[in-house]
Protein backbone atom coordinates (compact mmCIF):
# COMPACT_ATOMS: atom_id res chain seq x y z
CA UNK A 1 0.00 0.00 0.00
CA UNK A 2 2.70 2.41 0.63
CA UNK A 3 4.62 1.45 -2.33
CA UNK A 4 1.54 2.38 -4.26
CA UNK A 5 1.22 5.41 -2.27
CA UNK A 6 4.70 6.43 -2.97
CA UNK A 7 4.62 6.14 -6.60
CA UNK A 8 1.68 8.15 -7.11
CA UNK A 9 3.43 11.40 -5.76
CA UNK A 10 6.02 10.16 -7.89
CA UNK A 11 3.88 9.75 -10.91
CA UNK A 12 2.29 12.69 -10.28
CA UNK A 13 5.10 15.15 -9.10
CA UNK A 14 6.16 14.27 -13.34
CA UNK A 15 3.35 15.18 -14.14
CA UNK A 16 2.70 18.27 -12.62
CA UNK A 17 4.87 21.27 -13.32
CA UNK A 18 7.49 23.05 -10.76
CA UNK A 19 6.32 26.58 -12.46
CA UNK A 20 2.98 28.50 -12.43
CA UNK A 21 1.85 30.85 -14.80
CA UNK A 22 0.16 33.15 -12.35
CA UNK A 23 -2.64 36.41 -12.60
CA UNK A 24 -4.05 37.97 -9.86
CA UNK A 25 -6.56 36.52 -7.80
CA UNK A 26 -9.23 39.32 -8.51
CA UNK A 27 -9.20 38.35 -12.48
CA UNK A 28 -12.30 36.08 -12.88
CA UNK A 29 -10.78 33.52 -15.17
CA UNK A 30 -10.38 29.77 -15.06
CA UNK A 31 -7.79 27.40 -15.66
CA UNK A 32 -6.31 28.49 -19.49
CA UNK A 33 -4.96 26.17 -22.28
CA UNK A 34 -1.81 25.98 -23.40
CA UNK A 35 -2.40 27.34 -26.55
CA UNK A 36 -4.85 30.50 -24.96
CA UNK A 37 -1.36 31.21 -23.02
CA UNK A 38 0.73 30.75 -25.51
CA UNK A 39 -1.72 33.07 -27.72
CA UNK A 40 -1.27 35.65 -25.24
CA UNK A 41 2.57 35.91 -24.57
CA UNK A 42 2.45 35.99 -28.66
CA UNK A 43 0.29 38.86 -28.49
CA UNK A 44 -1.87 37.19 -30.93
CA UNK A 45 -4.85 37.59 -28.16
CA UNK A 46 -4.93 40.40 -25.58
CA UNK A 47 -7.95 39.23 -23.10
CA UNK A 48 -8.56 37.36 -20.09
CA UNK A 49 -12.11 37.06 -20.23
CA UNK A 50 -13.11 40.70 -20.63
CA UNK A 51 -10.13 41.90 -18.68
CA UNK A 52 -7.15 43.55 -21.33
CA UNK A 53 -3.97 41.34 -20.65
CA UNK A 54 -0.43 42.75 -19.90
CA UNK A 55 1.80 39.30 -20.21
CA UNK A 56 5.03 39.60 -18.25
CA UNK A 57 8.29 37.76 -19.01
CA UNK A 58 11.89 37.04 -17.06
CA UNK A 59 14.85 38.80 -18.44
CA UNK A 60 16.40 36.75 -22.00
CA UNK A 61 18.42 34.37 -20.98
CA UNK A 62 16.48 33.62 -17.59
CA UNK A 63 16.84 29.52 -17.01
CA UNK A 64 12.40 29.96 -16.23
CA UNK A 65 11.84 31.86 -19.16
CA UNK A 66 14.08 29.45 -21.35
CA UNK A 67 12.02 26.55 -19.75
CA UNK A 68 8.47 28.53 -20.56
CA UNK A 69 9.01 29.13 -24.38
CA UNK A 70 10.16 25.43 -24.66
CA UNK A 71 7.79 24.23 -22.89
CA UNK A 72 4.50 26.32 -23.26
CA UNK A 73 5.68 28.60 -26.70
CA UNK A 74 6.80 26.06 -28.24
CA UNK A 75 9.46 27.63 -29.71
CA UNK A 76 13.17 28.46 -29.40
CA UNK A 77 15.41 31.79 -28.91
CA UNK A 78 15.61 31.93 -32.49
CA UNK A 79 12.29 31.18 -34.16
CA UNK A 80 10.56 33.63 -31.40
CA UNK A 81 13.22 36.42 -32.46
CA UNK A 82 12.38 36.21 -35.91
CA UNK A 83 8.81 36.16 -35.04
CA UNK A 84 9.14 39.37 -33.27
CA UNK A 85 10.88 40.87 -35.83
CA UNK A 86 8.15 40.18 -37.88
CA UNK A 87 5.91 41.38 -35.70
CA UNK A 88 7.47 44.77 -35.56
CA UNK A 89 6.42 45.16 -39.02
CA UNK A 90 2.86 45.06 -38.04
CA UNK A 91 3.54 47.28 -34.87
CA UNK A 92 3.27 44.70 -32.63
CA UNK A 93 6.29 44.70 -29.35
CA UNK A 94 7.23 41.51 -27.45
CA UNK A 95 6.17 41.61 -23.60
CA UNK A 96 7.15 43.84 -21.11
CA UNK A 97 10.04 42.16 -19.12
CA UNK A 98 10.25 42.23 -15.21
CA UNK A 99 13.75 41.12 -13.54
CA UNK A 100 13.16 38.47 -11.34
CA UNK A 101 10.62 36.69 -10.23
CA UNK A 102 9.92 38.21 -7.06
CA UNK A 103 9.09 41.67 -9.11
CA UNK A 104 6.73 39.41 -11.36
CA UNK A 105 4.93 38.15 -8.39
CA UNK A 106 4.35 41.98 -6.29
CA UNK A 107 3.79 43.54 -10.27
CA UNK A 108 1.17 40.73 -11.08
CA UNK A 109 -0.67 40.77 -7.68
CA UNK A 110 -1.18 44.39 -7.30
CA UNK A 111 -2.29 45.02 -11.66
CA UNK A 112 -5.08 43.26 -12.64
CA UNK A 113 -5.17 42.13 -15.92
CA UNK A 114 -1.03 41.16 -15.82
CA UNK A 115 0.39 37.65 -16.33
CA UNK A 116 3.08 35.83 -15.33
CA UNK A 117 5.30 32.94 -14.64
CA UNK A 118 7.27 31.90 -11.57
CA UNK A 119 8.33 28.95 -9.32
CA UNK A 120 4.97 27.20 -8.08
CA UNK A 121 6.69 27.70 -4.48
CA UNK A 122 6.18 31.68 -4.84
CA UNK A 123 2.91 31.46 -5.42
CA UNK A 124 0.83 33.22 -2.32
CA UNK A 125 -3.08 33.96 -1.59
CA UNK A 126 -3.00 37.04 -3.55
CA UNK A 127 -2.15 35.11 -6.66
CA UNK A 128 -4.45 32.54 -9.14
CA UNK A 129 -2.69 29.90 -10.72
CA UNK A 130 -3.96 29.93 -14.48
CA UNK A 131 -1.36 27.27 -15.83
CA UNK A 132 1.30 24.66 -14.54
CA UNK A 133 4.40 23.98 -16.85
CA UNK B 1 10.80 68.73 -44.02
CA UNK B 2 11.66 65.18 -45.46
CA UNK B 3 15.45 65.95 -44.36
CA UNK B 4 14.47 66.72 -40.63
CA UNK B 5 12.52 63.17 -40.76
CA UNK B 6 15.83 61.49 -42.40
CA UNK B 7 17.94 63.00 -39.95
CA UNK B 8 16.30 62.54 -36.82
CA UNK B 9 15.72 59.06 -37.31
CA UNK B 10 19.09 58.27 -38.11
CA UNK B 11 20.23 60.16 -34.81
CA UNK B 12 17.85 58.12 -32.98
CA UNK B 13 19.32 54.94 -34.59
CA UNK B 14 22.82 55.81 -34.18
CA UNK B 15 22.66 56.92 -30.44
CA UNK B 16 20.17 54.14 -29.32
CA UNK B 17 21.94 52.00 -26.71
CA UNK B 18 19.04 49.28 -26.69
CA UNK B 19 18.28 49.20 -30.18
CA UNK B 20 18.64 46.03 -31.46
CA UNK B 21 18.46 45.72 -35.65
CA UNK B 22 15.18 44.31 -36.96
CA UNK B 23 13.00 45.31 -34.18
CA UNK B 24 12.86 48.90 -33.98
CA UNK B 25 13.96 51.86 -31.28
CA UNK B 26 11.46 51.93 -28.73
CA UNK B 27 11.19 55.56 -27.53
CA UNK B 28 8.41 54.76 -25.33
CA UNK B 29 5.72 52.85 -24.63
CA UNK B 30 3.88 55.06 -27.44
CA UNK B 31 6.01 55.18 -29.88
CA UNK B 32 8.85 53.23 -31.29
CA UNK B 33 10.17 53.93 -34.90
CA UNK B 34 11.38 51.07 -37.41
CA UNK B 35 11.70 50.93 -41.09
CA UNK B 36 13.43 48.97 -43.86
CA UNK B 37 14.90 49.29 -47.25
CA UNK B 38 15.94 47.11 -50.50
CA UNK B 39 18.48 47.13 -53.38
CA UNK B 40 17.80 45.19 -56.07
CA UNK B 41 19.59 44.10 -59.60
CA UNK B 42 17.49 42.18 -62.44
CA UNK B 43 18.97 41.12 -66.05
CA UNK B 44 16.59 40.12 -68.67
CA UNK B 45 17.01 40.09 -72.25
CA UNK B 46 15.95 43.88 -72.53
CA UNK B 47 17.43 45.19 -69.47
CA UNK B 48 19.75 45.15 -66.54
CA UNK B 49 19.30 47.54 -63.59
CA UNK B 50 20.24 48.33 -60.08
CA UNK B 51 19.15 50.21 -57.73
CA UNK B 52 17.37 51.36 -54.32
CA UNK B 53 13.71 49.69 -54.62
CA UNK B 54 11.88 50.62 -51.41
CA UNK B 55 13.14 52.78 -48.30
CA UNK B 56 10.55 53.15 -45.64
CA UNK B 57 9.76 54.69 -42.59
CA UNK B 58 7.41 52.91 -39.64
CA UNK B 59 6.39 54.50 -36.51
CA UNK B 60 3.71 52.56 -33.92
CA UNK B 61 2.69 52.71 -30.45
CA UNK B 62 0.31 52.07 -28.16
CA UNK B 63 -1.80 55.10 -26.83
CA UNK B 64 -4.22 53.56 -24.35
CA UNK B 65 -4.18 49.39 -23.81
CA UNK B 66 -6.61 49.34 -26.21
CA UNK B 67 -5.51 51.56 -28.78
CA UNK B 68 -2.80 51.09 -31.07
CA UNK B 69 -1.97 53.05 -34.29
CA UNK B 70 0.31 52.61 -37.31
CA UNK B 71 2.06 54.72 -39.99
CA UNK B 72 4.38 53.45 -42.60
CA UNK B 73 5.96 55.88 -44.87
CA UNK B 74 7.51 54.79 -47.90
CA UNK B 75 9.48 55.80 -51.42
CA UNK B 76 9.12 52.77 -54.22
CA UNK B 77 11.55 52.84 -56.72
CA UNK B 78 13.58 55.44 -55.43
CA UNK B 79 16.84 55.40 -57.40
CA UNK B 80 16.99 52.84 -60.41
CA UNK B 81 19.95 52.86 -62.84
CA UNK B 82 19.30 50.94 -66.37
CA UNK B 83 22.73 50.06 -67.30
CA UNK B 84 21.97 48.47 -70.42
CA UNK B 85 19.73 51.66 -71.51
CA UNK B 86 21.98 54.12 -69.64
CA UNK B 87 18.98 55.41 -68.49
CA UNK B 88 18.58 56.45 -64.39
CA UNK B 89 15.35 57.33 -62.69
CA UNK B 90 14.46 58.65 -59.05
CA UNK B 91 11.33 58.93 -57.12
CA UNK B 92 12.27 60.76 -53.76
CA UNK B 93 8.08 61.79 -53.46
CA UNK B 94 7.50 59.31 -49.89
CA UNK B 95 4.05 58.37 -49.53
CA UNK B 96 1.41 56.89 -46.81
CA UNK B 97 1.68 53.21 -47.08
CA UNK B 98 -0.31 52.30 -44.12
CA UNK B 99 -1.83 54.76 -41.50
CA UNK B 100 -4.39 53.65 -39.34
CA UNK B 101 -5.48 53.08 -35.61
CA UNK B 102 -7.08 50.12 -33.81
CA UNK B 103 -9.66 49.94 -31.27
CA UNK B 104 -9.33 46.20 -29.61
CA UNK B 105 -12.71 46.10 -28.12
CA UNK B 106 -12.31 42.10 -27.18
CA UNK B 107 -10.28 39.28 -28.84
CA UNK B 108 -13.26 38.63 -30.91
CA UNK B 109 -13.65 41.85 -32.26
CA UNK B 110 -10.62 44.40 -33.13
CA UNK B 111 -11.61 47.33 -35.39
CA UNK B 112 -9.27 49.09 -37.70
CA UNK B 113 -9.54 51.86 -39.44
CA UNK B 114 -7.33 54.17 -41.83
CA UNK B 115 -5.35 53.21 -44.86
CA UNK B 116 -4.04 49.51 -44.25
CA UNK B 117 -2.90 46.25 -45.79
CA UNK B 118 -6.18 44.16 -47.39
CA UNK B 119 -6.34 41.41 -44.86
CA UNK B 120 -5.46 38.52 -47.85
CA UNK B 121 -4.17 35.58 -47.84
CA UNK B 122 0.11 35.21 -46.81
CA UNK B 123 1.71 37.30 -49.42
CA UNK B 124 -0.51 40.34 -49.18
CA UNK B 125 0.02 40.58 -45.41
CA UNK B 126 3.87 40.29 -45.97
CA UNK B 127 4.75 42.37 -48.71
CA UNK B 128 8.23 43.49 -47.69
CA UNK B 129 10.86 42.28 -49.89
CA UNK B 130 13.28 41.36 -46.61
CA UNK B 131 10.65 39.17 -44.91
CA UNK B 132 10.33 37.10 -47.92
CA UNK B 133 12.11 34.01 -49.56
CA UNK B 134 11.97 35.37 -53.01
CA UNK B 135 12.76 39.08 -54.43
CA UNK B 136 9.77 38.71 -56.80
CA UNK B 137 6.03 38.63 -56.01
CA UNK B 138 4.05 36.34 -57.40
CA UNK B 139 1.19 38.34 -60.38
CA UNK B 140 -1.36 37.32 -58.03
CA UNK B 141 -0.64 39.56 -55.61
CA UNK B 142 -0.43 42.17 -57.66
CA UNK B 143 -2.98 41.93 -60.21
CA UNK B 144 -6.01 40.52 -58.88
CA UNK B 145 -7.51 42.95 -55.52
CA UNK B 146 -6.53 45.95 -54.62
CA UNK B 147 -2.87 45.73 -52.40
CA UNK B 148 -4.52 48.33 -50.00
CA UNK B 149 -7.98 50.03 -49.19
CA UNK B 150 -8.75 53.23 -47.14
CA UNK B 151 -11.55 52.09 -44.70
CA UNK B 152 -13.01 49.86 -41.74
CA UNK B 153 -11.72 46.55 -41.08
CA UNK B 154 -13.16 44.12 -38.28
CA UNK B 155 -11.02 41.43 -37.30
CA UNK B 156 -10.34 39.09 -34.52
CA UNK B 157 -11.20 35.51 -33.58
CA UNK B 158 -14.53 33.77 -34.20
CA UNK B 159 -16.25 33.53 -30.87
CA UNK B 160 -17.39 29.98 -30.79
CA UNK B 161 -14.88 28.36 -33.18
CA UNK B 162 -11.81 27.49 -31.75
CA UNK B 163 -8.67 28.69 -33.27
CA UNK B 164 -10.99 30.25 -36.00
CA UNK B 165 -10.13 34.18 -37.56
CA UNK B 166 -11.92 36.47 -39.31
CA UNK B 167 -11.88 39.56 -40.75
CA UNK B 168 -14.31 41.58 -42.63
CA UNK B 169 -13.61 45.34 -44.71
CA UNK B 170 -14.81 47.95 -46.53
CA UNK B 171 -14.28 50.99 -47.94
CA UNK B 172 -16.30 53.52 -49.62
CA UNK B 173 -14.16 56.58 -50.43
CA UNK B 174 -11.27 57.47 -52.13
CA UNK B 175 -7.51 55.92 -50.89
CA UNK B 176 -5.86 57.88 -48.47
CA UNK B 177 -3.05 58.09 -50.59
CA UNK B 178 -3.41 56.89 -53.87
CA UNK B 179 0.76 56.25 -54.50
CA UNK B 180 1.51 52.57 -54.26
CA UNK B 181 -1.81 50.91 -54.64
CA UNK B 182 -2.24 48.66 -57.62
CA UNK B 183 -5.68 49.31 -58.70
CA UNK B 184 -7.66 52.94 -58.17
CA UNK B 185 -10.97 52.26 -56.39
CA UNK B 186 -13.44 53.96 -54.11
CA UNK B 187 -15.72 51.17 -53.23
CA UNK B 188 -14.17 47.79 -51.79
CA UNK B 189 -15.45 45.19 -49.49
CA UNK B 190 -14.52 42.20 -48.65
CA UNK B 191 -13.88 39.53 -45.78
CA UNK B 192 -12.09 36.30 -45.18
CA UNK B 193 -12.00 33.50 -42.44
CA UNK B 194 -8.78 31.35 -41.39
CA UNK B 195 -8.93 27.88 -39.88
CA UNK B 196 -5.61 27.30 -37.69
CA UNK B 197 -4.59 23.66 -37.91
CA UNK B 198 -1.32 22.04 -35.75
CA UNK B 199 1.30 23.30 -38.15
CA UNK B 200 -1.14 24.35 -40.58
CA UNK B 201 -3.67 26.97 -41.44
CA UNK B 202 -6.24 27.14 -44.55
CA UNK B 203 -8.59 30.42 -44.99
CA UNK B 204 -11.16 31.92 -47.53
CA UNK B 205 -11.60 35.12 -48.92
CA UNK B 206 -13.93 36.82 -50.98
CA UNK B 207 -14.29 40.51 -52.15
CA UNK B 208 -15.31 43.30 -54.48
CA UNK B 209 -14.47 46.09 -55.88
CA UNK B 210 -14.65 48.65 -59.32
CA UNK B 211 -11.70 49.33 -60.70
CA UNK B 212 -11.50 53.02 -61.58
CA UNK B 213 -9.02 52.42 -64.57
CA UNK B 214 -11.47 50.61 -67.07
CA UNK B 215 -14.55 50.92 -64.99
CA UNK B 216 -15.01 47.50 -64.42
CA UNK B 217 -16.59 46.04 -61.42
CA UNK B 218 -14.86 42.65 -59.63
CA UNK B 219 -15.50 39.90 -57.67
CA UNK B 220 -13.53 37.57 -56.41
CA UNK B 221 -12.94 33.91 -54.10
CA UNK B 222 -9.70 32.87 -52.84
CA UNK B 223 -8.74 30.04 -50.76
CA UNK B 224 -4.82 29.94 -49.11
CA UNK B 225 -3.08 26.72 -47.81
CA UNK B 226 -0.18 27.21 -45.60
CA UNK B 227 1.94 24.44 -43.65
CA UNK B 228 5.05 24.65 -42.17
CA UNK B 229 7.11 22.48 -40.11
CA UNK B 230 10.64 21.57 -39.21
CA UNK B 231 11.92 24.75 -41.44
CA UNK B 232 10.17 23.61 -44.64
CA UNK B 233 6.95 25.94 -45.48
CA UNK B 234 4.62 25.00 -48.28
CA UNK B 235 2.56 28.21 -49.15
CA UNK B 236 -0.43 28.25 -51.82
CA UNK B 237 -3.18 30.81 -53.13
CA UNK B 238 -5.41 30.69 -55.41
CA UNK B 239 -7.95 32.72 -56.59
CA UNK B 240 -10.58 33.08 -59.37
CA UNK B 241 -12.12 36.78 -60.11
CA UNK B 242 -14.89 37.03 -62.20
CA UNK B 243 -15.54 40.96 -64.33
CA UNK B 244 -18.86 41.49 -63.84
CA UNK B 245 -20.96 43.21 -66.84
CA UNK B 246 -18.22 41.83 -69.30
CA UNK B 247 -18.35 38.50 -68.00
CA UNK B 248 -14.71 37.54 -68.23
CA UNK B 249 -12.73 35.81 -65.83
CA UNK B 250 -9.23 36.14 -64.24
CA UNK B 251 -7.54 33.37 -62.08
CA UNK B 252 -4.33 33.44 -60.70
CA UNK B 253 -2.85 30.65 -58.08
CA UNK B 254 1.24 29.91 -57.36
CA UNK B 255 2.57 27.28 -54.89
CA UNK B 256 5.99 27.70 -53.18
CA UNK B 257 7.97 25.16 -51.41
CA UNK B 258 10.86 26.40 -48.95
CA UNK B 259 13.77 24.51 -47.02
CA UNK B 260 15.67 26.41 -44.64
CA UNK B 261 19.34 24.82 -44.04
CA UNK B 262 21.65 25.44 -41.19
CA UNK B 263 19.80 28.63 -40.04
CA UNK B 264 20.77 30.93 -42.54
CA UNK B 265 20.29 29.68 -46.08
CA UNK B 266 17.02 28.89 -47.42
CA UNK B 267 15.97 27.54 -51.17
CA UNK B 268 12.84 28.09 -52.36
CA UNK B 269 10.87 27.15 -55.91
CA UNK B 270 7.60 28.37 -56.85
CA UNK B 271 4.98 27.78 -59.87
CA UNK B 272 2.86 30.94 -60.76
CA UNK B 273 -0.15 30.69 -63.13
CA UNK B 274 -1.66 33.78 -64.17
CA UNK B 275 -4.96 34.46 -66.73
CA UNK B 276 -6.57 37.29 -67.59
CA UNK B 277 -8.80 36.35 -69.76
CA UNK B 278 -10.17 40.10 -69.86
CA UNK B 279 -7.09 41.19 -71.46
CA UNK B 280 -6.17 38.22 -73.18
CA UNK B 281 -2.89 37.93 -71.14
CA UNK B 282 -1.65 34.18 -70.06
CA UNK B 283 1.62 33.07 -68.56
CA UNK B 284 3.14 31.29 -66.34
CA UNK B 285 6.49 31.18 -64.49
CA UNK B 286 8.61 28.72 -62.61
CA UNK B 287 10.87 30.49 -59.88
CA UNK B 288 14.13 28.91 -58.23
CA UNK B 289 15.98 30.74 -55.86
CA UNK B 290 18.11 30.90 -52.75
CA UNK B 291 18.02 33.16 -49.69
CA UNK B 292 20.71 34.04 -47.02
CA UNK B 293 20.06 35.81 -44.02
CA UNK B 294 23.33 36.66 -42.11
CA UNK B 295 21.03 37.82 -39.42
CA UNK B 296 17.05 37.48 -40.09
CA UNK B 297 16.72 40.95 -40.63
CA UNK B 298 18.92 41.04 -42.87
CA UNK B 299 18.53 39.35 -46.09
CA UNK B 300 20.96 38.31 -49.39
CA UNK B 301 18.64 36.77 -52.21
CA UNK B 302 19.03 35.43 -55.80
CA UNK B 303 16.48 33.82 -58.14
CA UNK B 304 16.03 32.78 -61.66
CA UNK B 305 12.84 33.00 -63.08
CA UNK B 306 11.85 31.06 -66.25
CA UNK B 307 8.66 32.74 -68.06
CA UNK B 308 6.26 30.70 -70.61
CA UNK B 309 7.36 33.63 -72.35
CA UNK B 310 11.39 33.15 -72.83
CA UNK B 311 12.32 36.55 -73.11
CA UNK B 312 10.69 37.46 -69.93
CA UNK B 313 13.46 35.04 -68.30
CA UNK B 314 14.77 37.26 -65.33
CA UNK B 315 17.71 36.65 -63.04
CA UNK B 316 16.73 38.97 -59.88
CA UNK B 317 19.10 39.35 -56.37
CA UNK B 318 18.69 41.79 -53.89
CA UNK B 319 19.75 43.03 -50.85
CA UNK B 320 17.37 44.43 -47.90
CA UNK B 321 16.74 45.25 -44.45
CA UNK B 322 14.57 45.55 -42.05
CA UNK B 323 15.83 48.32 -38.83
Amino acid sequence: MRVVFYSLIIISSLFCGEYAAVVSKDVRTEMLSKEYLKELYLKKRGFLNEQKAIPINLPSGNPIRAHFEKNVLDMDIDSLNEYWIEQHYKGKKPPFVQNSQESIRIFVKNMVGAVGYIEKSRVDNGLKIVYEF
Amino acid sequence: MKKVFLVLFLFVFLFASEYEIGNGYEINKYITIGGYFSTEYEKTDSKESIGIDDIAFLLYGEIDPKINYLLEYEAAGYYTNDIKNDAIDTNSKFHIERAYMDYIYSDSMNIRAGKMITPIGYWNLMPINVLRDTTSNPRLSKEIYPKFITGININGYLPLEEGCKYAIFFQNNKDMDRGYNNFDTKEYMGGSVTKMLENSDVGFNIGEFENENDESKNRYFGVNYRYEKDWFEFLSEVIATEVLEKNKKRDAFYLQASKRFLYKHTFVGRYEYFNDRLYDDLSSKYIFGYNYRLIYPVSMKMEYQIDSNSQKNAFVASFSMLF
